[in-house]
């Protein structure tokens, strides 16, 4: 009877310790990611409309979009994608995700180009997101 | 002696269960106890971030004056929020360049809560007081102020008094009327094709005051040309159309609504719409092509107990407005 309590008790403490185990790691991986992005903040600083190459990260005489953000949080950002009127962009000279430290900002490039961008809009609604989920949605005119 | 044994044997067995059981018990309270800290680590994640968001939103500059001064741009702030504002960079651009020029500068101004700083953006440059130009303040919480400064000096400087207005951008529209035909639109505000209209232009503002504000007859929308010169189109009763305009002469006023409960938020968005030559009048205003930088310029009154209080504040915005043949 003894040894049949003690086998019980054995399987019955390892299942709970295994069980509370799993579900304490996985509660602390979300809860862990969820303070993370609490700490996130970034802003829109400036965005920018060129229509020479000149300042288009040396892609040549193309017309490109200067987005700058900044990270106004007190954790580092992991910046994973920009979406311009819904379609994703890849920024020039860059490789996603960019790290962006604390108190500091990064001007992005993109090539732009009117017609295939419908230059009727002339509004243009641009995200960035982060890895932890984070986003800045703004509207910006063309100049 | 069997029977000892036989019921020692029993209590043993019954002490080991009862030793396993506390074992699982205090996992399950040690789970607990791991649950609780989880959620008092996140809730002050949560409290810091609702701290960092009220700071951001109680920041609040009021740019007094922007002049150029030996090529070098001058410009006066007060820090009429409730935290230290920290300037981090400038972003200036000369709107009336062709093309237009548009820089950044790393700067570093400090401004307690109730001060006033004069030399913003004493950078090196050559600027032309000639020329017009946009100045965007950037703080390291994000907030961007702005300001314009124009040849003429014609824009009006913000004065703040107990409060702000705010305009919702995303409800700038226009509407016009070919030789007094009816109203086509709304369109959107920023791309117009019409180049022999009138045009009648609306927006949303949101009252941040703790009291509702009675608008004045000089509230005016102001499109600054880029190759200089400026035109205004003052506020008119909202019964006005492009074709049939109504002049704003109060009593009664506009009055925009409060929300004492949440100013940050405001009132409830209310449309105006700006289509007047000259204040309190019925002709319209008109303009032709070229491209222009909005901006905003309310006159509105605020009654409290110490009395009435005429104030005004300018509301710019970096974008411009281009009226042509095709956008």
């Amino acid at each position: 009877m003894t040894t049949l309590t003690i086998t019980l008790g054995t399987i019955v403490v390892f299942w709970a310790s295994q069980t509370f185990g799993i579900y304490q790691g996985s509660a602390s991986v979300y809860f862990n990611n969820r303070a993370a992005a609490l700490r996130e903040s970034l802003a829109m600083e400036d965005v920018w409309f060129y229509s020479a190459g000149a300042s288009c990260a040396g892609s040549g005489t193309n017309s490109c979009i200067n987005l700058t953000v900044r990270n106004t949080g007190s954790i580092e950002l992991q910046i994973v994608a920009f979406y311009i009127n819904g379609t994703s962009k890849t920024p020039l000279s860059v490789t996603l995700p960019y790290t962006i430290p604390v108190g500091t900002s990064k001007t992005f490039a993109f090539l732009y180009s009117a017609s295939a961008w419908g230059s009727a809009i002339k509004v243009y609604f641009i995200q960035v997101a982060t890895a932890r989920g984070s986003q800045i949605n703004t509207y910006w005119s063309y100049p | 002696m069997h029977h000892r044994l036989f019921g020692a044997r029993r209590a043993i067995s019954s002490v080991v269960a009862a030793a396993f059981l506390v074992m699982v018990v205090a996992l399950g309270f040690n789970l607990m106890l791991f649950g609780a800290n989880l959620l008092d680590a996140t809730s002050r994640q949560i409290a810091l971030r609702n701290q960092m968001a009220t700071e951001k939103a109680s920041e609040s500059l009021t740019i007094l004056d922007t002049e150029i001064t030996n090529n070098k741009l001058n410009t006066t702030a007060f820090n009429d929020g409730g935290v230290s504002i920290h300037i981090v960079r400038l972003w200036i651009t000369n709107n009336s360049a062709n093309p237009k020029w548009h820089g950044k500068a790393e700067v570093n101004y400090w401004l307690a809560p109730g001060k006033t700083l004069r030399g913003i953006g004493n950078i090196t440059g050559v600027f032309d007081p000639s020329r017009t130009y946009i100045i965007d303040l950037v703080t390291d919480r994000g907030n961007i102020f702005q300001t314009i400064y124009a040849p003429s000096n014609t824009i009006v400087a913000t004065v703040q008094g107990f409060g702000w207005l705010t305009i919702d951008w995303n409800s700038y529209q226009y509407t016009y009327s070919v030789g007094g035909g009816p109203d086509q639109g709304p369109f959107n505000g920023w791309c117009i094709t019409q180049t022999s209209a009138t045009f009648q232009f609306t927006l949303k503002a949101i009252n941040h005051f703790n009291k509702p504000l009675k608008l004045m007859t000089w509230t005016y929308l102001k499109f600054v040309s880029n190759s200089g010169g400026d035109t205004p189109f003052f506020i008119m009763d909202n019964r006005s159309y492009a074709h049939t305009p109504f002049a704003y002469n109060p009593p009664p006023y506009i009055e925009l609504p409060e929300n004492p409960s949440d100013p940050q938020t405001g009132g409830t968005p209310t449309l105006l719409k700006f289509l007047g030559k000259t204040p309190g009048g019925t002709e319209k205003a008109t303009f032709g092509v070229g491209d222009f930088s909005v901006l905003v310029v309310f006159f509105y009154q605020y009654t409290d107990a110490q009395g009435t209080h005429t104030l005004g504040q300018s509301v710019p915005y970096e974008a411009t407005e281009v009226i042509a043949s095709s956008c």
